[in-house]
Formats: structure tokens, sequence, C-alpha cells
């Protein structure tokens, strides 16, 4: 039965397939890209043994990947499970192997090579407790909250596990090889240090506790030169060291007996991806680096002081110790000095600068790698920056490669039209000044013509001679081979080629043409955090002044939160050459009060600027920029918003008033959302896109009446989740519901709610209607809901809405479908006009992005298709939504753990731009309703052309042939 | 051609009580909502009771309005004051107490659609299944400046909607595989009448043919004898 | 008879419950967590390299499983549901699965079937998948060829009468020499009365112009 059923369906996509949109096979990489990033780093390990031409890496992202050293790609990526469950506690290298733990429990070996797994051994224990893996012989040792794990290299078979003592109070942080034992150093807070010591056949060889009263919560502890335990304690200012092989006690070397004129907030540890068994560097202060080590009797002292360093790292090469270090030379350029550490010296012929952009922050981590080459000397250092990129430098000071990781962790999109050129601006220019008269504008016609015909020559000349137009770029990173973008930032004929904008979670903020994906300039503002919003990490980015008026300037804002005080924190800037505003700090903004809403009026003022409106905890209003207070006063009679509470269920809505001088946030209605049995919590607030455009106002039906759509621009979609509690007669169950809020009035349009439904719930929320997204934990499916409001047969005011006006209860029809793979998220496309037909498009779990056309999702979806639905065009209702290759827009491209789908109109109405972000970026362009203004890219112009030809010959021939024919009939 | 149409709506509605009518074991107590309202404009308004609503049946949309008293004088000229400077018109409803206080859902209205409809007006009221308030809103007429007389301002004349929440769509599986059932009975019984033999199917367009054939073979030797005079035969 | 199925029934219960309170005991003991285990085969190829961009998504992704270099894959750390079981390769297509684990660690493999998600139809366990088909992200581009030309319903229409009467009486003509005098006769008659418009003139007239319809055209004249 289901067989057939299957069938049937099929049968049914394959007459639709010829509806949906799908790519062409040498369409590939011609409008698409995809960008691989990896997050963060934080263990890096170069190929054992000696090679160094690859890096095993594993990061914040939950990813562990193996990078080639000379070009910075990727060789193989493995993408672990989002949230707790995929991080990457621990990893470790040696030549053969690569051993990670993930999430306390489990603990697995990789091939170094393919990226293959050998074996994964789960472990008792707790997930929430930080797990540690090592190398002892040929086992791999392991570190749960409870056990000790020793595992064979090859097979995951007889392996041994120890039991700790006491786990449940004891907090076993640290696991550490040395000479063959393995060392598990468990602590308890205030009280005392447990150090076990195992054999390698899985023996305990002794047990010891050690008294040590200063442990607290902050106390930083870690293993030095391979078997000292070292904590910092800061508070008796001392550094404590306990002896592993032999732990008898702490010896307490205070901070002042270094010789350092500094206290022990000001000391951190600089992180390293390697262990060494010579000495630890420490940070001391902001501005000096030194490195101390632990004599035989545990005392620490100070070995060098490395006053210019602003980083540095110890390697082991060939029996001998370096310490490299990299310290300021100048404005934006390092050296790099390599010391031999028995003698001090440097060993590095010549001065090697680099060039670091200030742009990256401080270098937070180092790690290097030496080599002989000719008899020198040559070293590979890879350093990862406080914006989270990683480059690679070598040689004398170059910079090989640079992974820019912070692309990984967007958190806000925005895509801006590039300016038309000076000259066109100008050309432009003159219909908007509406008081000259017709003589001066004549003369401003004739003159700007005039100029762009010279400077039409002038490229003419320039081009004859060879000389190739160099714009003014800033020049970043030295040795950037992006030749292409030295090409002018201007927009081309239909607007396809865009700028980027992404803000992202270090306080990296990017400009990225659209055509190659290339970071055309980019901003660190590191004390921008972002908000925390339904827990995600989102910051607010605003076009405020869009490229179109000249000659001002376009203008973007963002708005975070600032890292120290947790208030406001903008950064306004160009979104063209990234260039920040005038009056703007280098750090951006900050804000003396905290905001519970913003948003951008849809007015914009003389200046053609749309204010940014910021309500603090106090609910005083604010503007960006402030000078535009008085024009939100004079407005202020039409601006109304809402602030949700998202723990209370409340959502209530505000007016703008003058009080005082002030402009104050007044309450005028509230939306209880909340049924406290339920605990319900709300988990989304999606709104229309501001900009959309929508071309119908209705949609005819099969017997050629009008049902008018239901268009409020002032419409919110708010989800709440909870859960039923358990009664008697049954278990509990989630619950999910969906309101529909007027944010002008406060009224609730339409409410509805699904029983035994869970989250997520994604939405989206366009024209006059809304698809949301659930699963269903009774049919154990994702199911895909579609609400559509239509006003009825006749419209209630058809040049202008009114919240006051609009018809109370418009008609909801509504209708749910399976939607057959979990999704991340999805959003729908949106053209210039609105006339193309929308496609859902959906971010899968499997790595695709599907595009599905709104038709499918349409409420009216007969189930017995008549002659009149026929007419009306909808197609029959079957449960299940179709899902297929062919609708994947990024194809065999897999894309991890994505975040967000941006999409933006173009000039040209068939077309639409979509940036897919997350772990990867992904752009292309859809066409949903394939190209129709446009002449196909695989319009046979040859045919078109020779056809012509020959039949005017053709014609030609024919006519000669036909009055010789009519010549012999003469004679005859 | 609107009858279909029509059809449709009523089925839709049919739907809609469809479902809420399973719920009838949710809610279905009486409930009295105090309604307060106020004229104020600050930030701070002061409001006043007005009267009550009495929500007798949420299923079947039966409540109903009751003022305290009319509207005082001091009232109307709050109301015609903030007419004059297009200021809002807010009502009210506690809906529960909590340590931090009363709980109200609130909504406004422009002072002139109160003032220009001469107090009548509909409340609408939504309600969630277990009968939880989760917001009101008001529905008049829109302003237009027109004047009307302090006669017609003093009684409320107040219509009472409830809106329910209803249950969200569920994918109809049922009634598609009852159909895909269908298909196939009546496809099993297609092919079953198919199964005749082959000229009992085409016997009509078999025959014809035949005949057709037989005529040519009789006229063919006339036309051999008669020479080229039939040349029309060829085409 | 019937007793005796009543009390062979009360037994099944009884054996039942006393199954169901031992493995309660159990459970207070061993963590509810299992495993998933499997293996992922291409037999469309020999080449090992689809490993290495393989991955099995439990439930969209929740659990992720890596494959080893045989194929196979195990998943720790599951807690006890029903999970579908997808593995993930840009080129090659598999089928899904779903797996149930109850709560004492029982293993089920069975098909998906979103329809009706009740419908058991079981599979081996532990799972194994195989490759269906290669994954077609492309659609075909429309190209310009001669026999779709040709073998358009149009153009068959068009040319199929044309054959029949430019083509077949040259044939008929060809064959029998008192045929063809017969046939020449005949075209005499239909050319002397123009009732078949003459091809080339035809198309001349069509798009050669004005020129070649005026001539056409007294011709015409002239002829009557």
């Amino acid at each position: 039965m289901a067989a057939t059923g299957m069938n049937f369906q099929l049968l049914f996509y394959f007459a639709c397939l010829s509806v949906i949109y799908a790519l062409y096979e040498d369409q590939i990489g011609k409008f698409d890209w995809r960008q691989q990033y990896i997050g963060k780093v934080n263990r890096l390990y170069w190929e054992q043994p000696t090679s160094g031409k690859r890096l095993f890496v594993s990061t914040e992202k939950n990813v562990i990947t193996s990078l080639n050293s000379a070009s910075g790609k990727i060789v193989w990526r493995k993408v672990f499970e989002e949230g707790r469950r995929g991080e990457v506690d621990d990893m470790v290298h040696n030549g053969d192997v690569l051993a990670t733990v993930h999430a306390g429990r489990r603990v697995a070996t990789w091939h170094p090579a393919s990226g293959n797994q050998h074996w994964e051994i789960f472990m008792d224990g707790d997930d929430t407790h930080k797990g540690s893996v090592r190398f002892v012989g040929d086992l791999v040792v392991a570190l749960s909250s409870s056990k000790v794990y020793g595992i064979p290299l090859k097979v995951a078979k007889d392996f041994w596990e120890v039991e700790l003592p006491n786990s449940d109070t004891v907090n076993y942080k640290i696991l550490e090889v040395y000479d063959g034992k393995t060392y598990a150093v468990g602590m308890t807070l205030g009280s005392e240090v447990k150090v076990l010591s195992i054999g390698q056949d899985g023996a305990v060889l002794s047990t010891k506790s050690i008294l040590a009263g200063f442990l607290r919560q902050n106390t930083e502890c870690r293993v030095v030169q391979g078997y000292y335990l070292m904590c910092l304690c800061k508070m008796t200012d001392s550094i404590q060291v306990l002896n592993l092989q032999n732990p008898k006690g702490f010896v307490a070397t205070s901070i002042q007996d270094l010789g350092v004129q500094e206290n022990s907030e000001s000391i951190y540890w600089i992180k390293s991806f390697n262990s060494n068994e010579v000495g630890e560097i420490i940070r001391v202060g902001n501005d000096m680096i030194v490195i101390v080590n632990v004599g035989t009797n545990g005392r620490v002292s100070l070995m060098k002081q490395l006053p210019k360093s602003v980083i540095a790292d110890i390697v082991n090469y060939e029996d001998k110790t370096y310490i490299v270090s990299l310290e300021q030379t100048g404005h934006e350029e390092y050296g790099v000095s390599l010391y031999d550490m028995s003698s001090w010296e440097q060993v590095l012929d010549h001065n090697h600068r680099l060039h670091y952009a200030s742009h990256h922050g401080l270098p937070e981590q180092i790690s290097c790698f030496l080599a002989h080459r000719s008899g020198k000397i040559v070293y590979k250092i890879v350093v990862l920056s406080q914006d989270y990129s990683l480059q690679l430098i070598h040689k004398t000071g170059k910079i090989a490669w640079r992974r820019d990781e912070f692309m990984a962790y967007p958190t806000a999109v925005e895509m801006v039209d590039l300016p038309v050129s000076e000259n066109q601006a100008k050309f432009e220019d003159e219909f908007g000044s509406h008081d000259d008269n017709v003589m001066t504008m004549f003369v401003k016609r004739v003159k700007t013509q005039l100029s762009q015909l010279q400077t039409f020559v002038i490229q003419q000349i320039q081009k004859l001679r060879g000389v190739k137009h160099h714009s003014v770029v800033i020049e970043e990173g030295g040795d950037d081979d992006d030749v292409d973008d030295e090409e002018d930032l201007l927009r081309d004929e239909f607007s396809l080629h865009k700028m980027i904008v992404m803000a992202t979670t270090p306080g990296k903020i990017v400009g990225m043409r659209s055509i190659n994906g290339h970071i055309a300039w980019q901003h660190f503002v590191p004390e921008l955090n972002p908000f925390d919003r339904f827990g995600k990490e989102k910051v607010i980015l605003h076009v405020q002044r869009t490229t179109a008026h000249f000659p001002h300037l376009p203008q973007c804002v963002v708005l975070g939160k600032n890292k120290v005080s947790g208030r406001a924190h903008v950064f306004a800037f160009n979104p063209i050459n990234g260039q920040r505003i005038s009056q703007m700090p280098v750090g951006g903004l900050h804000l003396p009060y905290n905001i519970v809403q913003s948003f951008l009026l849809g007015e914009w003022d003389k200046d053609f600027m749309k204010p940014l409106i910021l309500v603090d905890d106090s609910y005083s209003v604010h503007t960006f920029p402030s000078t535009a207070q008085s024009f939100v006063t004079e407005q202020s009679f039409n601006i109304y918003m809402y602030v949700s509470d998202i723990d209370n269920g409340m959502i209530s809505g505000y007016r703008i008033i003058k009080q005082q001088n002030k402009l104050v946030a007044d309450n005028v209605w509230k939306v209880n959302i909340q049924n406290q049995r339920q605990n319900l919590k709300i988990t989304s607030i999606v709104a229309k896109k501001a900009n959309e455009h929508i071309h119908s106002q209705g949609r005819v039906l099969g017997d050629r009446s009008v049902l008018y759509k239901y268009l409020n621009p002032n419409l919110i979609a708010v989800v709440t989740q909870g859960e039923e509690p358990a009664t008697s007669q049954q278990k509990a169950y989630p619950v999910i519901n969906i309101y529909l809020i007027d944010v002008i009035t406060g009224h609730i349009i339409f409410h509805d709610n699904h029983r035994k439904a869970q989250g997520p719930v994604h939405v989206i929320h366009s024209e006059n209607w809304v698809v949301y997204n659930y699963y269903n934990t009774k049919q154990r499916r994702h199911e895909m809901a579609a609400l559509e409001m239509y006003e009825g047969k006749n419209q209630s005011n058809s040049t202008v809405f009114s919240s006051f006006t609009a018809p109370h209860q418009p008609l909801v029809m509504r209708q749910s479908f399976i939607f057959p793979l979990p999704m991340y998220t999805m959003t729908t496309s949106d053209t210039e006009k609105g006339i193309t037909a929308k496609d859902i498009i959906v971010g899968l779990k499997n790595g695709g992005i599907f595009t599905l056309p709104k038709a499918f999702l349409d409420p009216r979806r007969p189930l017995a298709p008549t002659q009149e639905t026929q007419e009306e065009g909808t197609l029959p209702y079957i449960p299940e939504l179709p899902v297929h290759t062919e609708g994947m827009i990024n194809y065999n491209q897999t894309l991890y753990h994505i975040q967000g789908i941006h999409t933006s109109p173009t000039g040209l109405e068939s077309t639409c731009l979509v940036l897919s972000y997350g772990l990867d970026l992904f752009h292309t362009r859809i066409q949903p309703s394939k190209m129709f203004d446009v002449l196909k890219e695989d319009f046979e112009h040859w045919l078109i052309a020779s056809v012509v030809l020959s039949m005017l010959v053709a014609s030609f021939i024919t006519q000669k042939l036909a009055s010789r024919k009519a010549l012999n009939r003469q004679w005859k | 051609m609107a009858a279909p149409m029509k059809l449709f709506f009523v089925a839709i509605f049919t739907i809609i009580f469809g479902l809420t009518a399973s719920f009838d074991d949710e809610f279905e107590g009486s409930r009295t909502l105090t309604l307060e309202h106020s004229f104020d404009q600050g930030q701070d308004p002061v409001f006043t009771k007005r009267g009550t609503v009495v929500i007798r049946s949420v299923q079947s949309n039966k409540a109903t309005f009751s003022q305290l008293t009319s509207l005082s004088s001091e009232d109307r000229k709050l109301l015609k004051e903030s007419v004059k400077t297009d200021g809002i018109y807010r009502i009210r409803i506690p809906i529960r107490e909590t340590e931090e206080g009363t709980v109200y859902v609130s909504t406004f209205t422009k002072a002139c659609a109160i003032y220009e409809s001469g107090l009548s007006e509909i409340l609408v009221i939504s309600v969630d299944q277990s009968g939880e308030v989760l917001g009101i809103s008001i529905a008049t007429r829109y302003c237009q400046g027109i004047h009307v007389p302090s006669s017609n301002l003093s009684d409320w004349n107040t219509k009472v909607d409830i809106s329910v929440t209803v249950t969200g769509p569920a994918p109809d599986t049922q009634s598609y595989i009852e159909k895909i059932k269908r298909d196939e009975q009546e496809k099993a019984k297609g092919s079953q009448a198919d199964n005749r033999s082959f000229f009992s199917k085409y016997w009509m367009y078999i025959v014809p043919f035949v005949i057709m054939m037989f005529i040519m073979q009789s006229i063919d030797p006339q036309q051999q004898q008669g020479g080229g005079s039939g040349g029309g035969g060829g085409r | 008879m019937e007793n005796m199925n009543c009390i062979f029934l009360a037994i099944i219960v009884f054996l039942g419950s006393i199954s169901l309170a031992l493995s309660e005991a159990i459970d207070a003991e061993i963590v509810d967590e299992f495993k998933v285990e499997g293996k992922v085969e291409v037999v469309s190829t020999t080449n090992k390299d689809w490993i290495a961009n393989t991955q099995v998504n439990v439930e969209g992704g929740l659990f992720v499983g890596h494959l080893r270099s045989d194929g196979s894959f195990v998943i720790n750390g599951v807690p006890s549901g029903s999970y579908v079981v997808e593995v993930i390769n840009p080129t090659y297509m598999f089928e899904p699965l779903r797996v149930d684990i109850t709560a004492k660690g029982k293993m089920r493999a069975r098909r998906v079937n979103y329809l009706q998600p009740a419908v058991v139809k079981t599979v081996h366990y532990p799972l194994e998948f195989r490759d269906r088909r290669k994954a077609n992200y492309f659609q075909k581009r429309e190209q310009w060829k001669i026999t779709d030309f040709l073998f358009n319903p149009m153009v068959l229409t068009m040319v199929l009468p044309l054959v029949l009467i430019m083509i077949l009486p040259k044939m008929m003509n060809a064959a029998d020499p008192e045929a063809q005098k017969e046939m020449q006769s005949q075209m005499k008659a239909l050319n002397d009365k123009s009732s078949l418009p003459d091809m080339s003139e035809m198309l001349a007239g069509w798009l050669g112009g004005g020129a070649s319809t005026k001539s056409s055209g007294s011709k015409q004249n002239r002829k009557r």
C-alpha cells in the first residue's frame, strides 16, 4: 500500500518538476561560492614526527580537522554535534593516531591522513565534566569524571579502567603522563588535591591526598615541565607548586620573589598548544612576558624577561630548546625572534619583520615549527589572534596564508547595494532638486554629460596605453592574491553584485563582495558583544542610509552590548568602504544605558537618514545619531513599538510621547500569552521584512472572483513553547502556540496551538502568510503548517492600511504538511517588486539548502482537484512535501551547522541573492520563477542567427529560381 | 458563480467551529471580568472602573457587558479634550494577582474613534482553551471629524466577542490514504474490466477497417480494367 | 478449549509481568544510554574516498556518527527513544531508517514511513545502508538536436504528408515506366490547373518580399 502510494507521489513530483527551479550542471561555480571554516582553534599539532606539512586542529566549533600547512586549506574535516555533546574536550597527536575526547564521555581515535575513525569508547561518567586524553606507550589513557581508562591504540579491546576514589566530591580535572606513569589529579575546593599515579598495566601505584587550602573556583592550575602541578593563587599572590612524582606538599613562591612588580591579578598564563619540559610563559601586566621554571626544590624562578614581546612560545628541536617571540617593532609591524634557550642568543641571522594588521587585535597564541634547510634554521609560526583568525608566518616574516575564522561566528548579516559611479550619481542628482529652473537644469545636464564623455575618453586612452586603472585600495595583509578585487566597487547593470556586511561574535565587522566572497574591508571592535536573543547570539545591524542618496554617503550601524559593562555599544560605518563615520571612535561608541528595544524608524529625515531608536530600561527614548532627536519628536505621533518579556510571556506595546523635553515610551497595550499551568516561554518573534514589496493585493480564484489578502504590515508572529503537565490520565506532553499580533493595538488577530508538538519552531512571515515548522512528538515527524490571511471578497481600504480600522477577524486558512527532513532554519525568497513567485528556502540538517515553491505550502490545496481548483492553479493536496535533490541549490557542497539564510532582492525581478551562514558560508542566486526578464544564458544565439541567415539566403535563391522558371515558362 | 465560493466559506467556518466544538471539555465555565478605562494621556494613567464583562460561554461566543454607570460629565469633558489633542482612550482588564501586583491586559484606541461612534464599540477578548484571558482589543469606526451631540455620549453600547485559541492544522493523512485506496480500487476495477480480449476491446476500430479493406479490394480490379481513368485513387 | 486458552493467556500475562519487574530492577542500576551500530556500503564504486565525506546523522544531527575505514559506525550514548538514522553523503543517496530503542535497550530497525508512522516494516539490525542511486542535483539542459526537431509532432504532421505527396509518386515512377508516363500526364494536368502551388514559388512569396508576390500575382492574372 505504502509503496504504491510512494509511486503515486513520485509520479506527481515528476509532473511538478517542471515548476521547480533547478540548476544546470554547467552553472557550477558560476554564481555560487562556498567558504568552509573550522572555528576558533583551541588545539593545534604539527604533523609528526618531522615533516610539518599538515596541521591537526580542534576548534571551539566542535570540529577536528587537518590543514595543509603550505596553503591553509582543509585536508579533511570532521564536524561533531552542536552543543555540549560534540565539544572536543581534548585532543592529542602522536604521529600515527589522533585521539580525542568529546563531552567528557566519548574517547575516539582517528587516522591522521584520512580522518577515518579507528574506534570509539563510551566512558562512564558525567558529561558536564571536561575530559582529558593522553598517550602512554601504545595506550591511550583517558579521564572521565569517575574513571581513568587505558585503551590500546589499534583496537578498542582488552582495555583497563581505574575507578577514581571519591569522584562524586573530588573534581578530577587533570590527566598527565610522565615517564610511563599516568597521573590523575583531583581537586576539592578549599581543602585538598588528590594525586593518583597509575602504571601502564592499569595498576594504581599510589594515591595521595595533599592539603591545598588555597584552592578556589578561580584558581588556575596546570602541569608544567611534565610533572609539576602549578597553581596561580590570586588570594595570596603566590604560585603554588606540587611535584606529582613525589607529592609531599605544595611549595609556595610569592610573586614578589620572582622580581616582578605586579600582583597576581595582572598575571596570566599564555596558553600554549604544546607542552614542554623547560619552563612556562607568563604574561605580566599588559606589556611584559616572562619565562619561569620550577627548580628541583619546587621553587619557581625567573628564567628570562622578554620586555618587548607580545607573545612567545617554547619549542623543542633537535635536543635544543628555543624560544620564539613576536615583538612589536612599529605600527602594524612585528619582528620575529628566535632564542636558543641555553645561550639566550638570537638564532635568526637578520631581521624578520611581518606586517600584522591591527584589525586582528592582539595575538593570543602562537605555535612554532622548526626545520633545517641548507644549514639554517627555518620556521613556520601559526598565530591565533584575538579576532579568531589564524595565520601562518614563514620565511622572513611572510604571511603564507590566513584563515578568517571569525566568519564562522556571524551574528548579523545585511546586503547593501553598491553605489553607482560618481558621474551616474550626478546625472541622477538633477531629479533630486526641485527648486532649479529649466535653464539651470539644462546646463547641469549638458555639464554632466560632458564630464561623462570626458571620463569615457580618458578611460579609452588609458586602455589603449595599457595602463590599468587603479583605485585606491587599502593595502592589507601584504600579499593578498586577490587581484580581481582591485576593480571598482560600483553597481553593475542589474545590481547583482552587492556588498555583504557581516558582524561576528569576536567583534569583527566585515564587508564582503557578494560576487566572490572576498573581504573588501574589515574592522575589529572587540568591545562589541552580541545580545542573547532566544538563545542565539545576535547583534543588531541596520542600514540607516542606502547608497541611493548621493552625495550623502551610505551608513550602517551595528548595535550590541559592551563586553565589560553590558550596556549598549554602537558602531557606525560606511558599508561600501568600511570607513567609520566621523566622530565615531575606533572601538565604537559606548552608550551609558541598557537597551530593552531598538528599531529603525521607517521614515528618513532631511538627510535621507533613518534614525535608530533605542529604548533604555527606564523607558526613555534615545536616538542614534543623537541629532535625530528633533526629527523623531516630530514623527512621534505615529511611532509605536513593542517589548516582550520572554519568561513571563507578556508583550507590551508602547507609543512615544514627549515629557519634560524628553522622549519617553508610554505603555498603551499589554498582551498576556502566558498560561501558568503550561509554563510558556516565548521562543521566537518574527516580523515581516521592513522593505518587502507585495505586487498583488489579492488572489484570483477559479470562478474569476478575487480573494483579497490581509496585508497588515504591523503584524508579528509570536511562538511560545511549554509543557502540559502530567495528569492521572496521561503523561506530560509539549505544546506550542502561535499568535499573530497587531503591534499597534495589541489585537490578537489569530492564535492556534499544537499539542504534542515541540520546537524548535522555525517561522517565516511574509505577505499575508505565515509558515512554521515544528516536530510532532506523537507521530514523530517534522511538520510544516501554513496560515494564510484574507480579508475576504471585499477590500476594506485599498490605498493604505491602518491597524485602527482594519477588519478585526480576517479569514485565516490553514493547512499542515509533513516535511520529511529535519532543518536548521528557513526563510523565503525576496525580489525587487514581489511579482516573482515565492520560494521557501530551507537549510537542511543534512547540509543541503533546499528550495520549495510556496505553492506547495498553500492551504487551499484541495484533496480532490476539481475544474475550479485547476483553473486557479492549486496543486492537489498531498500530505508529504516533496524533497528531491534537484531542489538543492548548493548541490554537492554540503554545509554544516547552518545558522541562518539571508535573502536579498537584486535589480532583476526574477533573481534573488541567497547567503547561507553558519560554520560555512554559501552564496548563490535563485530564480524562483525561472529567468523571465532576461534571455536565458543558454539562449542559442548562433542557432537563431544561422536560421535567420539561411532563411534569407534561401529566399534569395528561391526567388532567383522562381524568376528563371517563370522565364522558361514564357518561352514555352 | 459565487455559489461555490460561498460553499467554500461555509466549509471553512464549519472546520473552525468543528474544531472548537471538539474542545468542549476544556473550559466552559462562566467568568466575570472587570473592565477599567482611562482618558489620561501621560505615562502613568489612572484607571477607573467602567463595568463588567460576563463570559457565559467561551465556545459559543456568548459574553455580555454591563456598565457600572453611564459616562459622567467630567469623563465626557475629558473625552472631548482628548479628541481635540488627538489623544487616546485606554481600557484594561485585570487577569491575575502576583507578588509584584496585578497583571493586566490592556489596549487603546484613538479617542476620536470612541467619540464619533457615540460610545458604541466591539470588544474582542482573546481567550485560550483553558479560559485564560490573553488580550483585549477595541473595534470602532474610524475618525472623520464629525461632531457628536452630548446626549449620544452617556451610555455604552458595547458588544463583546470572544476569540478562542483554535487547534493548529495537522496533516490530513487519513483522508489522503483513503483517497489513494479508493483510487487503487478504481484502478483495480478498471484493470479487471480491461481483461477482455483484444477483439472485444477494439472491435469498433477493427471492423470498419476490415470493411474498408474489402471495399478497396473490390474496387481495385475495376480500376485495373478501367485503365488510367481513376487517377484520383492514387491520392 | 476456551478455558485452555484463557489459562494460557493468563500464564503469558504472568510471565510478562515477571520479566517487566526484572527489567525494572536492572534499569535502576544500568545507565539507560545505548549505542546504535551499523555499516554503510557503496557498491557502485570500489574507490574508498566516499568514506571521508560521509557521516551518519541520528535525528538530524542530534547524534552524529563518523565512519571507520571499513564503513562501519558506532554512535554511543543514545538514550531510549525512536530515531531516524540517515547517511549523509553528497554523491550517493541512502534510504533513511528508523531505530526504536526501548527503555530496556532492545533495538529494532524499520523503514521510515511518515505517512503512517504506526506501520512497522522491520529491517535488519545492526543497520545496513547501501547506496540507492547517485544524487542528481542538476536539470538537463535542453539541447537542440535534429532528431528532437524531426520527431516533434508538429513537424511530423507537416513533413509526412509532404513526403507522401512529393516523394511517393516519384518512387512509383521509378518502378514502372508505364506508370511514370501516366503520372507525368497527371502532373501536367495538375500543373496546368495550378491547383497545387509550386513549393519554391510559395517560399519565395513568403520570404522574398513584395517583388516575387507581384510576379506570381501577375502570372496568375495572365493565366486567367
